[in-house]
């Protein structure tokens, strides 16, 4: 049985749906349940429901033999697993938005829940920033005068404009990769490659 | 100050059950390498930097514990235990060949502390010097498996690779340095999907760019080996496949199949490694608990070129894969003053003092 990580909230959906395609069914109920360990209809595969940013440590230690994670979790936690496979679901766009007219403030604070992404963005640029890390509701932040700025992920833009913010950078696209243990992926070679070639199918 | 009660991060004590399984399972290691006769190294913990930036590269020079010495020099806690055997090695006489060592000890290395790593961890090998031979590899190989069974690591899995087989490829490809780390890179991460994106920007022709895009999964049985033949032209990478279907033949031929397997994206620390790479895995857990090589290049590096193949085990990693059982308390006998005492020591028997109140 091979254990899978999957991510709670946004791309959650797209992922049942995407595995279903590879012939991985999860129980109807999947989306709505409060477990957070489910079992395939085939006994194949065992589920655990984790918060995103949480599923390449459960992969990465060995917890879970796979996970599926966006692009913007893995280069936040730099996990050191294999990642064969882009998905291509799950597509947004990560920016750095702040107050339409706002001037650029000599020392820029940034709200995200991205620092290590956020910090490195800043560093490569030469520029000297002020980090702030949150762990949600970022869009927040400029109105309360936490920060001038946020980095955050974008899909349609609403909620930036919702919050009077507007994009100014794009950072990076985003999207939903497979990633696989470094161990299971040669203690468990049948199975796993198994899941990737059925993967594989549905992506060309 | 830190709080005196406050450890170091990355660092580790271990007392009752857990100090006496390390002793247990270093003295099976022991054992194992006295009787194909290695003979003991004892390594100093303290050595210049530049030594290890000599033959580690500067990825694990940034990760070193250095230090300013009193006369200025620049010094190290070992981040490795292979570089200095190499150093003691190059710089002894070596009136006989192969030349046979072991070693243990701790490795101090900066990182963040994760998956089973530590910042101080404790190692356990052997290197075998002076022998360019496939039966070098081979005897490596079986010193490693039966440190690991008499372990108690019955399933051990070790995916055998080859230095060279990378190396022809990229030669082959004439890219610049930039784009062999990045491929090295995405190769690493088996990530057929990123060679795709990088490779549809350089001008290869579709026959390398699907091979290039395959190459992450030329990993598996002995099949594997015959696949890559049938795509690979150049002759570095051809050498490094048939020398790699000698060892996993002799392997085999030993009865040894199950615990041994073919992976060709097997490209970390080519820096190091010279010909067969491998790694150690169990299902037990989720990283590697070893590995070893063969490395030519690294004791010219210190003034005398000598082939030479090695393995080591991380001790903390091997006990996380094992279910190790509780030691059984040992039973004392009393000694009723200190005369006695030291009578019944002399007797090898295990006491307790009962103190004159």
């Amino acid at each position: 049985m091979i254990v899978m990580a999957l991510p709670k909230g946004r791309i959650f959906e797209a992922c049942v749906e995407f595995l279903a395609r590879c012939g991985v069914n999860l129980p109807p109920d999947a989306a709505n349940t409060r477990k957070l360990r489910l079992t395939s209809n085939d006994s194949r595969y065992q589920f655990i429901l984790v918060k995103p940013i949480d599923v390449p440590t459960y992969v990465e230690y060995g917890a879970a033999d796979a996970g599926i994670c966006g692009t913007d979790v893995l280069r936040e936690v730099l996990p050191d697993v294999h990642q064969p496979l882009d998905l291509q679901i799950g597509r947004c766009r990560m920016v750095l938005a702040g107050r339409e007219g706002d001037h650029e403030a000599p020392s820029l604070r940034i709200a995200t829940k991205y620092p290590r992404i956020t910090e490195k963005f800043f560093r490569n640029q030469g520029r000297a920033v002020e980090v702030i890390p949150l762990s949600g509701s970022v869009e927040l932040a400029p109105a309360l005068g936490l920060a001038e700025r946020v980095v955050d992920l974008v899909e349609t833009g609403n909620t930036l404009r919702e919050n009077g913010l507007t994009v100014l950078q794009e950072i990076m696209h985003c999207t939903a990769r497979l990633i696989i243990n470094r161990a299971s992926f040669h203690t468990r070679r049948s199975e796993i490659s198994e899941l990737l070639e059925s993967m594989e199918k549905q992506l060309s | 100050m830190q709080k005196p009660r406050t450890l170091a991060p990355g660092v580790q004590y271990f007392t009752g059950a857990q100090s006496k399984n390390r002793r247990i399972l270093l003295e099976r290691f022991r054992s194992v390498f006295e009787g194909w006769s290695y003979q003991e190294i004892v390594l100093p913990i303290i050595d210049y930097s530049d030594s290890f930036h000599l033959a580690l590269g500067p990825e694990l020079e940034q990760r070193m514990y250095s230090f300013v010495d009193r006369d200025g020099s620049l010094l190290a806690l070992r981040p490795d235990l292979t570089t200095l055997v190499a150093k003691v090695v190059a710089a002894e006489d070596k009136a006989e060949l192969p030349l046979r060592l072991w070693y243990d000890g701790e490795v101090f290395r900066y990182e963040d502390p994760k998956a089973g790593q530590q910042r101080e961890f404790y190692q356990a090998g052997i290197e075998l010097f002076g022998s360019p031979s496939v039966a070098a590899e081979i005897e490596v190989l079986l010193v490693m498996l039966e440190c690991l069974e008499r372990a108690g690591l019955r399933n051990a899995i070790v995916p055998l690779g080859h230095a060279e087989f990378f190396t022809g490829i990229v030669e082959a490809l004439s890219l610049s340095v930039e784009e062999i780390l990045a491929l090295k890179n995405l190769i690493d991460h088996k990530d057929s999907w990123g060679i795709g994106q990088m490779i549809s920007n350089l001008d290869l022709g579709s026959a390398k760019q699907e091979f290039l895009q395959a190459l992450p999964r030329l990993a598996g049985a002995r099949e594997v080996l015959d696949r890559a033949e049938r795509v690979v032209q150049n002759q570095r990478s051809r050498q490094a496949l048939e020398r790699l279907a000698s060892i996993y033949d002799q392997l085999a031929a030993l009865g040894l199949e199950r615990h041994f397997l073919i992976d060709l994206a097997e490209v970390r620390d080519l820096d190091y490694y010279t010909g067969l790479i491998f790694k150690i895995y169990s299902e037990s857990l989720g990283f590697e608990i070893g590995g070893g090589g063969r490395y030519d290049s690294l004791t010219e590096k210190f003034g005398e070129p000598l082939p030479a193949v090695g393995f080591s085990v991380s001790l903390e990693r091997l006990m996380a894969a094992l279910s190790l059982p509780v030691p059984q308390k040992a039973e004392w006998e009393k000694a009723a003053s200190f005369e006695q005492a030291r009578r019944m020591r002399r007797e090898n028997k295990r006491i307790q003092v009962e103190w004159p109140s």
